[in-house]
């Protein structure tokens, strides 16, 4: 099996672009491998092939069209620098977008300084007041005003009803106690000395406001491969992944094929299977240094940490063995899956896989099988298990959870064939996803 | 840079609109001779041929000289191919399948000799034109470049605007990924 690095000296053999000492090397390399001659030979004849490729005829002459455009369109020699004429087409485009995805986000910038400098001001101004008047004293007219905690509904009532402080011209000159007690106190006058504000009401009506929603964090979660033999590691990355259902993990490494080795091992010692693209197979075999896609579903999160460790493990265990070997993997890069890569996997497996999945939940219908069959299963689960989980038959233990099944794809730049017959074999064999199991695209990138 | 073709770049700069009309003559052949293997398409390289020479046109005094003419052209062009080539992948895929221009090219004559052998050849032909049509336009410049121009690796890091490693790396790729397709094209036969 000939090493990638001698499969580039070969290239660039056929290229005649070696040094003496490259070419010396590749001299030794074809007097003693049979493979490295047949390769040289073949992309030889490659080369030659492309070189004989008929020229075409030039269908026109340019020159009347050239110089006809020029005299039409009124150019002059120089009249813009366009050193390189396709790169200014092609970025003309992004620039567009990116000048347009920067005016939104600065209106947006510009829109929420605006919003939170008027939303804030008022609450600090209240706060100042509460520090200046201390302690509230209990005046008649507080009492009339009854407990201080104003329920929510009646601040909603509230804020719905009044105009907002920012929108009353006088507010911003009135004291903000004076503000803060009349919305609780409809119908007193101006000369009435206003009673300090009641702490509780800012706050109910502040967290209304702002009541924060926590977003999708979506920035990438790096772990030390090797780290995951220690359990805090571990369970941090458990507890990552507990976070959602589906994640895009990557896996940097020097040459994709060999750390398919060690993810292959790592499978076979946890009984995970391994579905290989025919594309993939040939790569593989070929020890290309090539990235490869691996769709799992049904994993937990516990499974899938203890996949990656194993292949950490493979990994050491692979270099260990040899002279000058190098681990192949040493960092996992995880994120959660965006709304693009959930797209970039429907168009690699030619479906959406989530949207799939859950047509096979038991309330759906799955689009792959007659009605006739779910129903048969449905009568079938009802009587062995009263519409519940299977019961295992009298006489043999109790069933496995379903085995997680990987397929294992090319990836960026080359794409697997779609509908091919792992690919189908892979979907037509899908399971219900089970409760907090994942879907997860790990992608072995080669450096 | 050959004396003849810094004086009509001159005299183009200063309104002699003819004098562009030599370069289009002199190089147009070989311009068009390469970007029809970028695009593998006779239309296509038209449009992409008569672009480059516009562009060229307008931006000549951005040209300092330091290389050939034609080389300067030659990026404009292939770049402008490369460009075409991305925005019409899908069409240009489909028609390639569809239609058979491929068969279409006038067979090499010396290979008419023997009936048998001449259509081997077109066979032959075709699936190399096929493969390179299948590969990204980066990979097929690269190849086009170096065994169908004949470029040394300095020429062709100059005009695709990359480093000498990108191109050697881009060269190993596309050789072996054009060995797959034809291989692959071959079992189908």
């Amino acid at each position: 099996m000939l090493l990638d690095r001698e499969r580039r000296l070969l290239t660039a053999y056929v290229d005649g672009e070696l040094s003496s000492r490259q070419r010396r090397y590749v001299v030794r390399l074809l007097h003693r491998s049979a493979e490295a001659r047949q390769l040289l030979q073949q992309l030889k004849a490659d080369a030659r092939a492309l070189r004989q490729l008929p020229r075409p005829s030039l269908p026109i002459d340019f020159t009347e069209p050239v110089l006809r455009t020029i005299a039409e369109r009124n150019l002059s020699a120089g009249q813009c620098r366009i050193v390189k004429a396709a790169s200014v087409t092609v970025w003309i485009g992004p620039l567009v977008s990116w000048a347009a995805a920067a005016a939104v986000l600065l209106a947006l910038g510009v829109a929420s300084y605006f919003y939170f400098a008027a939303s804030l001001e008022q609450p600090a101004q209240t706060e100042i007041a509460q520090q200046q008047s201390g302690p509230p004293p209990l005046t008649p007219q507080s009492q009339e005003l009854g407990p201080p905690i104003i329920k929510e509904d009646e601040t909603q009532t509230a804020s719905r009803e009044r105009p907002a402080p920012k929108n009353d011209p006088s507010a911003p000159a009135e004291p903000p106690k004076v503000v803060q007690h009349r919305r609780n106190q409809p119908k007193s006058s101006p000369a009435e000395k206003p009673s300090p504000p009641k702490e509780e009401t800012v706050l109910a009506e502040r967290s209304e406001m702002f009541s924060l929603e926590r977003v999708p964090d979506l920035l990438p979660v790096v772990v030390k491969v090797s780290d995951l033999v220690h359990p805090p590691s571990r369970k941090k990355l458990i507890d990552e992944l507990r976070k959602d259902d589906a994640f895009h993990l990557e896996l940097p490494c020097l040459n994709g094929s060999k750390a398919f080795d060690r993810v292959q091992n790592a499978a076979r010692t946890l009984h995970i299977g391994l579905l290989i693209d025919k594309q993939a197979q040939e790569r593989i075999k070929l020890r290309w240094r090539a990235n490869y896609g691996l769709y799992i579903e049904n994993i937990t999160p516990e499974e899938l940490t203890q996949f990656v460790q194993q292949i950490g493990m493979e990994d050491r265990k692979s270099a260990a063995g040899k002279k000058n070997a190098e681990t192949q993997i040493d960092y996992l890069v995880l994120t959660r899956l965006t709304a693009g890569q959930r797209k970039e996997l429907a168009t690699l497996l030619g479906m959406d896989p989530p949207t799939a999945s859950k047509t096979t939940e038991p309330l759906g219908a799955d689009p792959h099988h007659p009605l006739s069959d779910t129903t048969a299963r449905q009568v079938g689960r009802a009587l062995a298990g009263q519409g519940g989980a299977l019961r295992p038959e009298s006489g043999k233990p109790e069933g496995q959870p379903p085995q997680p099944i990987a397929l294992v794809l090319t990836y960026n730049p080359i794409r697997p064939s779609p509908g091919s017959e792992e690919i189908k074999q892979f979907l037509e064999g899908r399971r219900p996803i089970r409760t907090g199991a994942l879907r997860v695209l790990l992608v072995l990138r080669s450096s | 840079m050959s004396a003849d073709d810094q004086r009509l770049i001159a005299e183009c700069l200063q309104g002699n609109t003819a004098a562009f009309g030599v370069l289009v003559r002199r190089y147009q052949e070989r311009l068009y001779h390469s970007v029809y293997r970028l695009v593998e398409n006779a239309e296509d390289a038209q449009d992409v041929v008569q672009e480059a020479f516009l562009n060229a046109y307008q931006s000549l005094d951005g040209f300092k000289g330091d290389s050939q003419f034609f080389t300067w052209l030659y990026r404009i062009a292939v770049n402008t191919a490369i460009s075409f080539k991305r925005k019409h992948r899908t069409l240009a895929r489909m028609e390639t399948q569809n239609n058979g221009e491929y068969i279409r090219e006038p067979l090499d004559s010396s290979a008419a000799s023997r009936p048998e052998y001449a259509l081997e050849q077109a066979e032959q032909q075709t699936r190399v034109r096929q493969a390179l049509a299948r590969l990204s336009p980066e990979h097929r410049a690269v190849l086009v470049l170096k065994d169908i121009e004949g470029q040394k690796y300095e020429t062709m890091a100059e005009i695709l605007q990359v480093p000498i490693g990108t191109i050697r790396s881009r060269l190993h790729r596309a050789r072996l990924e054009l060995r797959e397709l034809l291989e692959k094209s071959e079992q189908e036969k």
